[in-house]
This record gives C-alpha cells, structure tokens and sequence, in this order.
C-alpha cells in the first residue's frame, strides 16, 4: 500500500541520498527548498518531512518503528492523520519516520550516560560498614583475635591446670602482635576494595567485551591483592618487634592441658 | 470451570492498573472457579494489600518480578549444573538471544529458546542463577557479535549486557517459579481448566508453560497494550543497546503469546491495531469493550431525559471539560463561542493550574462522579484520551452530548450518538458547541441516543457474560486433557466421561463438567 503511493511523492527514495543532502542545508535557515515546492492540488510534495521535523527528538531516539508509532499515537496522531500523509496507518507512518531519521547526533546522545555514577559495589558496602554495625564488628573481630583463641582452648580443655586468668594473659601476650596488625590493616582493606571497585567500573564502562574486561581486570585484581598483602606485612613486622611475644604462642595453653586432649577428644 | 487468571503488576494488588475489571469479572461469573497467579512489581505495590477477594477465588499465589531471585527456587541449583546441563542452558539462552539481536523473523527461535528454558528449569531449577552467570553474559555477547546482528546490539559494552542480563532473569521468573506442579501434591496450573493471562508480557509466560506442559489453553485481554504501555513508560535512562534488545526481548514476546493464545481479546479497535500488527492473527481477536458501573450513572442519565427542556440550573449555557488537562486550543475557542453567546460558562473537571488566574465564568472542581455531568449541557472531551476514553463513556451513560476530538478510539466509541471534531482545532469546537448549544432537542435526542449506545454497549454486565461466553468457547475447542483426575476432587471425572464406545484414547471431556 505504502509502495504503491511512493511514486507521488517528490522525493522517490525516502532514505536516499537527496534527502540526506537536503537535511544538510535545512536544520538553520528554514524549510528545504523541496519541501516548498507544492504539488498542482496544494499539498507540500513531502509532508512527511515537516512531521519529522516535529517529532525529531521522538524518531531520532526511538529504537523500533513501533515505539514511534506509540509516541505519535500519544501525541494524536491517528490513522486518519497518517492518511493526510498519504500512509495507510500510523504504523506506515512510523515505518518511514524510522527509515528517514537521521541518527548522527542519537548515537552520541545515548553513549554519553554509560559512565554510571559511583554509588554501589563494595567500596559502598565498605563505607556503610563504618557506622555502628561496622565498629561493632570491628571491635569483634579485634577482640576475638586478642582473646578468642585462648577461650577456645578454654572450653575445650576445662580450666584444669592453670587459673583462667592466667591462660587469658598468656592468650593475649600471644596474640597480641596479630591482632593489632590485623586491626590496623582494616583501612588500608577498605582502600584497595575501593580502588579496585573504582578501577573495575572504570574498564566495564570502556570495554567492549567480556574477554576484554577480564584481560584488563586482572592485573588490576593482582596488584590490589599485592598492595593489601604488603601493607599487612608492614603492620605485622613492627607489631610483633614492638609488643613482647610470650615465650611461644602455644606454649602456656598447650602444656597444662597436654595431658587431657585424647581423652576429652574421644569423649567428645 | 477453574480458571486460572494471570496478572502483572494487577488485580489482587489494590495498587496496580486492570484491578476493576478483573475484580468485575470474578464477582460477575460466580459459577466458576478462580485461581490468581499474581507477579507483583515493586515492594510498593506488594505493601498495598489485595482487593477484596470473593467467595469464588479458591486460591492466590503470588511472585515478584523486582529485588533478587527468590532464594528457595525449586529444583537443584545452578552451582550442581553438570556439563550437560550446561550445554543445554547455553544452546537454549543462546537461541533465545540470538532471536533478540538478529533482525527479521526469528519467531521459531525464540519459541525453541523459550520452551527449552522451560523444560530445564522444570527439570533442573536454578534457572534464576544460571541467567544471572557468566554462561549466560557469553551466549549474549556472542549473539550480539553474531554476523547480521542488529548494529546496535552490536555495538553493546559489557555493561550493557549485564543490564539485559539482569532484566531476562527478572521477565523470565515466570518459567523457575512451582506453579506448574510441584512434589508435595500442589498441581497449581495442572489443576486449572482455562488460563486468563491480562497482559502479553511476562504475566501470559505461565499460560505459555501451562500450555506447553498440560495443553491448557489460553486466553489474552488486552486493555492496554504491553508493548505500547512498554514503549510509552520512556526508557530514556537506558543506553541504546539495552533498549534495542529490551524491545526487541519485549516484541518477540508478544508475537510468541499472540501466536499461542486460543483467543486474543483486545478493548478498542485501536488496541486490536496493535495486536494485529505484532502478529496476532485476525481470526481469533475480539473486541470486548471495558464495562462500566451503570447504576452509578442512573440517576442523571434518567432524571435529565425528563426535564431535558429546563436545563440545568443558574445561569447560561454550561459546557464540562472532561478526560484530562485544559488543552491551549480550548481558550481559544471558548472566546469565539462568546462572541456568538456571551453567557457561555465553562466547568473543567480536574486541578486548575498553578500559575495564572481564571478566567472569567471558568470553573475549576475535581472529578467526583456523575454529578459532575449533570451540570453541563454539552460535554467536552479532551484530545489526551490514550487508550479507551473513560470519560467519553461516563458522559454517554449520564445522557449527554458530547463534543470530542478524533482520537484514539473516540469514533468507535461515540458511533453516531455525538459530535467528533478534529483534534486540536479551535473553530471546529466552537462550531460544534454552539451548534450543540442553540439546539437542545437536538442535543436532548443525541444524549439519550448515546445513553442507549453506552448501555448496550459499556456495561459490566456485557462485559462479564462476553467473558463467560468465550470461556465457553475456547473451551468447547480445546477440551483439557488430564492424564489422571485429580483424587483430590470428588467427581472430578463424570459418569458419563468414559464413552462405551472408545472413539479417542484419551477423555474428551472438560472436567468441570463433573464438579459440583
């Protein structure tokens, strides 16, 4: 139906290169000079170019013929309208705005919102993780690192031999060194979680594919891990050069209780 | 009849579009059975409650299609895929995106991914998870690397693929969730006669499966179109590879349902425009219009026809703007209608705007009822009617003429029974009015021609009993066919359902017949 009417139009090829340089000429100084010429019963030889110019925004952004026809229908556009463009239906209609937008700007237009703003992703996670669950779980984590093992050790083995007072001492003279240096270090995790989120977001904006991102990805992922092992060695050595380690980390819970273990174990 | 009805985003949801109708169409076919199979949008819409369910809803299931996968889904999960099902998970979701990103007919294949999909999550859960994998990120950005692919899938970054990825595993829920029979006895779509999907988005893919899996039909009512509702809610935040697969994931799937349904129902012709379009073949369309409350309508449409000659109280002659926000021509052509007759008054039904005073013999009131109507003499429709023009039939019911733009489906609505002007011109309008206007036993005759039409026509009741015929119908052509009846449901099967005479191996019979 659409075919068959084609060949009133000025323009024989609706996509073609005529039109295109028309486009040219036209966005700044008014009407093309196609569009002017009328045609013997009055109507514009093109029509169809003066609702494109309308609706610009509408068809350069629309990714499908049928979302075309949704905004025009929303917009009033009816079937006894799209007749008075000398289409069968709206659906016509939108087909030819489709083929005839041009696209050079859109493509611009939509690649601009790629780069997402920071927000989610560990980093984020992170972060929130400073407030009061976060202190509370650091403290925790510290305080099972200072205390938690002899404690353990405790229940296991009954507080047979030593006081428990002294085998909390010698716990903590053990642990200590790591405990401080692990708490320490929690700044420097969140740093490296943070660079490497920032970093990983950075390339899945700019890479292409998934084989790619993963090559970039990599290095980034080693260089974190290599950071955050380096700055909990840096802690470690001078905690445990700073702090009095006991005489050995397992000696004072180990030797009262050296006795009792195959037995508890198979009771247990 | 145990009809099962599916929704999205809709009916027992107190805060969704459709809820009125569904809810007329339960109360209405009493005789029936209904079970809801609800998908919910958003935490917002799930804090809304239900309506009001009767007597004859036997049960409602419901499942969100926001947030995260449902933690507990059926089968095994997607970390105990072993190779094959590997394989089949990506051949499947491979044909499926391939449908997405490759131009032209691709109906088979999204049709072969689909039911695939189907089939292994049916067999092996964990579909949620396995979308979500990286499996799947590969199968896409092959598709979309494929030669002959959509040059704007082509040129998707990963992050592009990881939103479409996300969005499947959301649209594609329906075919993990336990409604299609689950191990401790529930049957759940075995268990119904009749699947009612209200939409041909993700809310018919359980009809599909019910289909696929049990041979149930399915029927498609279409007040709002999907994929027009999908294209005008404006996807602009997205990048235009997304939005390129998104509509072409959301057309394939329409044509899929179009092509499966026994029968397609659509509210207005232009609606039906659509489905025809996308695919649905004309043979099995109908139009049932949407039904109105008339009662509520009864007292002005009735009383008016009485004392049509006195007119309604105070003053000139009074038009009513309805359907929408005061459109810029409507000025206009209220000042040429004063010209010609200077006590012209004006009542718009809806919010007068912020800024600016109103003019004078301009009144503003919101839309309350029928009330609104009986003030007027002739109603005025605004030319922002999208879909069916809800006002355009209030008016019709209160008795009264109308003059309306041509738009949407205006002229199938009005038929004769009132003036129809082009859309956004002024002089028209005036002419129109004032003809209306100076002619009250024309006006008198048009208004109690369109409260014939919109009776006959627009009613619940219509509705409703359109509805039960075509129940009736799509059953009496595809009759459901249990292996075994229910044990569960006394005389599931009827006496009479075994023929002495064996002329097909399998009961034609539907089993409603025998339910009490």
């Amino acid at each position: 139906m659409t075919t068959s009417l084609r060949p009133e139009n000025a323009a024989p090829n609706p996509v073609g290169i005529a039109e295109a340089t028309a486009g040219d000429a036209a966005p700044g100084e008014g009407p093309a000079p196609e569009e002017t010429r009328a045609h013997p019963d009055g109507t514009p030889a093109d029509p169809v170019k003066a609702l494109l110019r309308r609706h610009h925004a509408l068809c350069a952004g629309a990714v499908d013929p049928l979302e075309i026809a949704a905004g025009l229908e929303a917009r009033g556009v009816c079937d006894r309208v799209a007749a008075a463009y000398r289409h069968r239906d709206v659906f016509a209609l939108a087909e030819e705005l489709h083929a005839r937008v041009e696209r050079g700007q859109e493509s611009e237009r939509t690649a601009e919102p790629a780069p997402r703003p920071a927000g989610d992703g560990p980093c984020a996670v992170l972060r929130a993780g400073w407030g009061t669950t976060g202190s509370l779980a650091w403290l925790w984590l510290a305080a099972y690192a200072l205390v938690g093992d002899g404690l353990v050790v405790l229940l296991l083995h009954g507080r047979r031999g030593l006081p428990p007072q002294a085998l909390a001492s010698a716990a903590v003279t053990a642990a200590a060194p790591t405990a401080l240096a692990l708490a320490c270090s929690v700044a420097p995790a969140a740093w490296c979680a943070h660079w490497f989120a920032g970093r990983a977001r950075r390339v899945l904006g700019a890479s292409r594919g998934l084989a790619e991102f993963g090559r970039r990805v990599r290095p980034a992922l080693l260089v974190t891990v290599t950071l955050f092992v380096g700055a909990l060695l840096a802690f470690l050595w001078p905690a445990r050069t700073a702090l009095p380690a006991g005489p050995s980390p397992a000696a004072p819970a180990a030797t009262p209780s050296s006795p009792t273990p195959p037995s508890r174990r198979s009771a247990g | 009849m145990r009809v099962g009805l599916l929704s999205e985003g809709g009916y027992p949801y107190a805060a969704g579009e459709g809820g009125e109708w569904c809810d007329h169409l339960v109360r209405g076919l009493g005789q029936h059975d209904f079970e809801l199979y609800a998908l919910s949008r958003s935490a917002r819409q799930e804090d809304s409650g239900w309506h009001a369910l009767p007597g004859n809803v036997r049960r409602v299931r419901a499942a969100p299609l926001w947030g995260g996968p449902a933690p507990g889904s059926v089968g095994s999960a997607y970390g105990s895929y072993g190779r094959e099902q590997r394989r089949r998970f990506a051949g499947h979701f491979g044909d499926l995106a391939a449908a997405i990103t490759l131009p032209g007919d691709q109906a088979y294949r999204f049709a072969d991914g689909l039911h695939g999909l189907a089939d292994l999550a049916r067999d092996e859960g964990g579909l949620a998870a396995a979308l979500r994998s990286e499996l799947a990120l590969r199968a896409l950005e092959t598709a979309c690397r494929a030669p002959g692919a959509h040059p704007a899938a082509y040129s998707a970054k990963v992050a592009d693929l990881l939103v479409v990825s996300g969005f499947l595993e959301r649209a594609l829920r329906p075919l993990s969730l336990d409604w299609y029979g689950s191990a401790d006895g529930d049957r759940g779509l075995a268990g119904v006669d009749l699947c009612h999907a209200t939409s041909a988005g993700p809310a018919a893919l359980p009809g599909l499966l019910a289909k696929r899996f049990f041979g149930t039909p399915l029927l498609v009512t279409e007040y709002e179109v999907h994929l027009r509702e999908y294209y005008l809610a404006g996807t602009e935040t997205l990048s235009l590879p997304v939005r390129t697969l998104l509509s072409a994931f959301h057309r394939r799937l329409a044509a899929q349902v179009y092509a499966e349904a026994a029968l397609i129902t659509a509210g207005d012709g232009q609606a039906r425009r659509w489905q025809e379009r996308c695919g649905a073949d004309r043979a099995r369309l109908r139009t049932i219009h949407p039904g109105m409350d008339a009662t509520l309508y009864e007292a002005v449409g009735e009383g008016d026809l009485n004392d049509t000659a006195a007119g309604p109280a105070g003053g000139g002659p009074a038009l009513v703007w309805a359907g929408g926000d005061v459109e810029p021509h409507l000025w206009e052509a209220l000042a040429a209608m004063r010209t010609a007759e200077p006590g012209v008054r004006l009542r718009v039904l809806g919010r007068p705007p912020a800024s600016g005073s109103v003019p004078d013999g301009v009144a503003y009131g919101p839309a309350v009822g029928p009330e609104d109507y009986a003030a007027g003499d002739v109603v005025v429709l605004s030319g922002a009617a999208d879909g069916f023009p809800t006002a355009l039939a209030e008016a019709m019911f209160c008795g009264r003429a109308t003059v309306s733009p041509d738009a949407g489906a205006v002229r199938e609505v009005i038929g004769g029974t009132g003036l129809v002007v082009p859309a956004q011109d002024p002089r028209a309008l005036a002419e129109a009015c004032l003809a209306l206007l100076r002619e009250p036993e024309r006006r008198a005759r048009l208004g109690a021609a369109a409260r014939a039409r919109a009776l006959e026509l627009f009613t619940v009741e219509q509705n409703v009993s359109a509805f039960g015929a075509l129940y009736l119908e799509v059953l009496s052509r595809a009759p459901v066919q249990h292996a075994a009846p229910d044990p569960s449901v006394p005389f599931s099967h009827a006496a009479g359902t075994q023929q002495p005479l064996s002329v097909s191996p399998r009961a034609a019979s539907p089993t409603w017949a025998g339910r009490p």
